[in-house]
């Protein structure tokens, strides 16, 4: 196709993302969960079981660590109201995951799908999790109302430049344990497939 | 690039997180071919389909419409239902009273409302496998290239129905106001006459193409003047076609402009006009001048009129100096078949109105002559005059203000002559019997270099890109069932004018992060 339509596809989505914001970092487990829901009950088990596949996935990689940072943030300033919000939270997504990780067995024994299928859709899930990874640190901040060039650039009193400081630190923090994790882990399965020279680009950062 | 590429990056991110999809293999699946079908009104609820060829990108096209679905699956109450249709396997949701139902059909995604899906699965299975042979379709879907990415048809005819009902939606929320009995009439004519003879509406646009064509179908539901003046065929240009001048040109062929002027008695007859009153003033006054508007003036045209109007070549500073705005220079372009005649008559004119010309100069170029004629204006201005200049350029004549501006007006249509035209643009133009053409390029660069825009600010690559527009040509064409318009361009606009967006909504945000100065 044309490349160069690729930047007007994107400057479309561009114009979206703040709408969009707050659905993607917060939303995607439970849409994925409840589309699981509703392809289950027409039967169709292996999207289903990509669906649930995906929503574990991104509690595990994404949604868990990046509450668990939230909370030892909260401590460390003594917010133990926040810090408990968040425990709950954790605790609740944990849940929500073993019950996603049952079903998704389930799920796996009714679409009876060869390992080649199997690999063709974690191929994917991989693909939108990296996506997200990156994503997180970055919109995190946001959904935290804080939007650190904007304090940086026009901050007026200490307490704008403290923000954008906390911002800054946070965005380090989950660069760190959501994205370089999330790098890793990719790094170590397409080193598996045999993909080393990737594998080694991505380590690489 | 760079900056749109920083600022694109999480956009593209974000992208493939929610939908699984790489920008690439979006395009890919969206950029192929995507055709919007409306096909009319039952029960009154719309039907329309969304049909994508996703060419080899089946899989990652289905992929996506699924993950777009999946955000409709917070609701509990969309339940979705498998179901299929002739052997097409297809889900199907409820969004309140709108039934949506999705599906895949060789390498086409179908997406319908309402019905629209199993009609264009007729459709498909029916034998014809192109909207072309969609009965709803078949004319409008022949008369604009569908083989662009983004195509537009609707069958108006049976979305007439709903007018009325949209009309009270929207009247429902405005005070009532007492129509005028001009106001009454029109809206009785629009309702009966106008509306009820349009019959389809198509739209063919491409992304990073030349060509996008609009096309409306219209069959007269009565003996209308207006619809006659409309869809009279016409000689296509045949002197002034596409010339690419430095500024912008308008021009029209009007036909013979003898049967023009019937026509436009007939329509200032059907307008409640007396005709016959109207042809007695006329010919009074053709008595008092002694001429014959039909045989001395309008039977010498070929009926092919033009205007430039061409940038100043010259230094020229509009803030400053508001005379520099007579720095542009206008040309008229006139199709002449009978020079002699037309001589004649404007001699006479020129006696009758005691304007009394005087010939200053006649001189030779490029194997044109070129006469330049003294108009004093004492009438108006004591001292001043104006020094009209003219040539024939074969069935042309040539007018300007000055002999240099005719000179370059006969430049451009003899180098016009040699340029070679992109096969598409020049097949749109065959038909083409009135065009419109702007160098948007050079316009805005002038337009910039004056600072003509005052506020509004646009980053430097914006006026680069607006730059790189280059000319786009609008043409008109008539048939005796409807008319064509196309939009015609050097370079691809439509992805110009996107680039240009995306960097002014970046500088805007960027001017915004820096308007507060720090403390």
């Amino acid at each position: 196709m044309r490349k160069n339509s690729l930047p007007i596809i994107a400057c479309v989505i561009f114009l979206c993302v703040p709408a969009t914001n707050s659905l993607a970092v917060y939303g995607v487990p439970i849409i994925n969960l409840a589309h699981a829901n509703k392809l289950e009950s027409i039967g169709r088990y292996a999207q289903a079981a990509q669906e649930r596949e995906l929503a574990v996935e991104f509690y595990k990689y994404l949604s868990i660590p990046q509450f668990a940072d939230d909370m030892e943030f909260f401590l460390s300033i003594g917010d133990e109201r926040k810090a408990k919000f968040c425990e709950s939270t954790i605790a609740g997504f944990k849940k929500s995951m073993r019950e996603c990780q049952k079903k998704l067995a389930e799920d796996l024994a009714k679409a009876n799908l060869t390992r080649e299928q199997i690999e063709k859709y974690r191929e994917r899930n991989r693909m939108r999790l990296l996506a997200s990874a990156k994503l997180y640190p970055v919109m995190h901040n946001g959904q935290m109302g804080i939007d650190v060039k904007f304090l940086e650039t026009n901050g007026k009193f200490s307490e704008d430049f403290e923000k954008a400081a906390e911002g800054r630190e946070r965005s380090a923090r989950l660069y760190e344990k959501l994205t370089v994790n999330y790098l890793v882990k990719e790094a170590d399965v397409l080193a598996k497939e045999g993909n080393v020279e990737l594998a080694e680009a991505i380590s690489r950062g | 690039m760079d900056e749109i590429k920083d600022g694109l990056q999480q956009p593209e991110q974000l992208l493939t997180m929610l939908l699984g999809l790489t920008p690439e293999e979006f395009i890919k699946f969206i950029g192929h071919k995507l055709v919007f079908s409306f096909l009319g009104i039952e029960n009154n609820m719309p039907i329309a389909c969304l049909a994508i060829d996703a060419g080899e990108n089946k899989e990652q096209a289905q992929y996506a419409i699924e993950q777009l679905i999946s955000f409709t699956a917070l609701s509990g109450e969309m339940t979705p239902r498998e179901d299929s249709y002739r052997d097409v396997p297809y889900t199907g949701i409820n969004l309140g009273e709108l039934e949506i139902d999705y599906g895949f059909l060789d390498n086409f995604v179908l997406a319908g409302i309402n019905g629209g899906f199993e009609k264009i699965i007729n459709l498909y299975k029916d034998g014809g496998k192109s909207i072309e042979d969609n009965p709803n379709f078949q004319f409008i879907g022949k008369k604009i290239g569908l083989a662009n990415e983004i195509c537009l048809l609707a069958n108006v005819e049976q979305a007439m129905p709903i007018l009325p009902e949209l009309q009270k939606l929207m009247n429902k929320d405005n005070a009532p106001f007492e129509k005028s009995e001009a106001d009454k009439e029109f809206q009785q004519f629009l309702e009966e006459t106008i509306l009820p003879s349009i019959k389809g509406f198509g739209l063919s646009l491409s992304l990073s193409g030349l060509v996008h064509e609009v096309y409306l179908h219209i069959k007269p539901i009565a003996d209308n003047p207006i619809f006659n003046l409309l869809l009279t065929a016409h000689p296509t240009m045949s002197s002034i076609q596409f010339l690419p001048v430095d500024g912008a040109l308008v021009g029209i062929q009007i036909g013979d402009p003898v049967a023009l002027f019937d026509s436009l008695l007939n329509v200032a007859e059907f307008f409640g006009q007396n005709k016959e009153d109207i042809e007695k003033k006329i010919s009074e006054a053709e008595q008092t001048v002694g001429l014959n508007l039909r045989d001395d003036l309008l039977s010498a045209l070929t009926g092919e009129i033009g205007v430039m109007a061409l940038l100043p070549n010259t230094d020229v500073n509009l803030k400053k100096n508001k005379l520099d705005f007579g720095k542009f220079r206008p040309i008229l372009l006139l199709g002449v078949n009978d020079r002699n005649k037309l001589e004649k008559t404007a001699s006479k004119i020129t006696q009758l109105a005691q304007l009394r010309t005087k010939k200053l100069d006649e001189e030779e170029y490029r194997d044109f002559k070129i006469y330049t004629n003294l108009l004093p204006l004492n009438m108006l201005i004591p001292g001043a005059a104006l020094m009209p200049a003219y040539a024939y350029k074969d069935e042309l004549l040539i007018i300007s203000n000055s002999a240099i501006w005719v000179k370059d007006a006969i430049d451009m249509l003899s180098e016009f002559r040699q340029r070679n035209l992109n096969p598409e643009i020049e097949k749109e133009l065959e038909s083409s019997w009135a065009l419109a053409f702007a160098n948007i390029g050079e316009i805005s660069d002038f337009v910039t270099q004056q600072n003509l825009i005052g506020e509004l600010k646009l980053p430097e690559n914006a006026i680069d890109k607006l730059q790189d527009l280059g000319s786009i040509i609008v043409n008109y064409s008539a048939e005796p069932d409807g008319i064509g318009i196309g939009i015609l361009s050097e370079n691809p606009w439509i992805e110009n004018i996107l680039r240009v967006v995306a960097l002014g909504v970046y500088q805007a945000k960027k001017e915004k992060a820096q308007e507060q100065p720090k403390e």
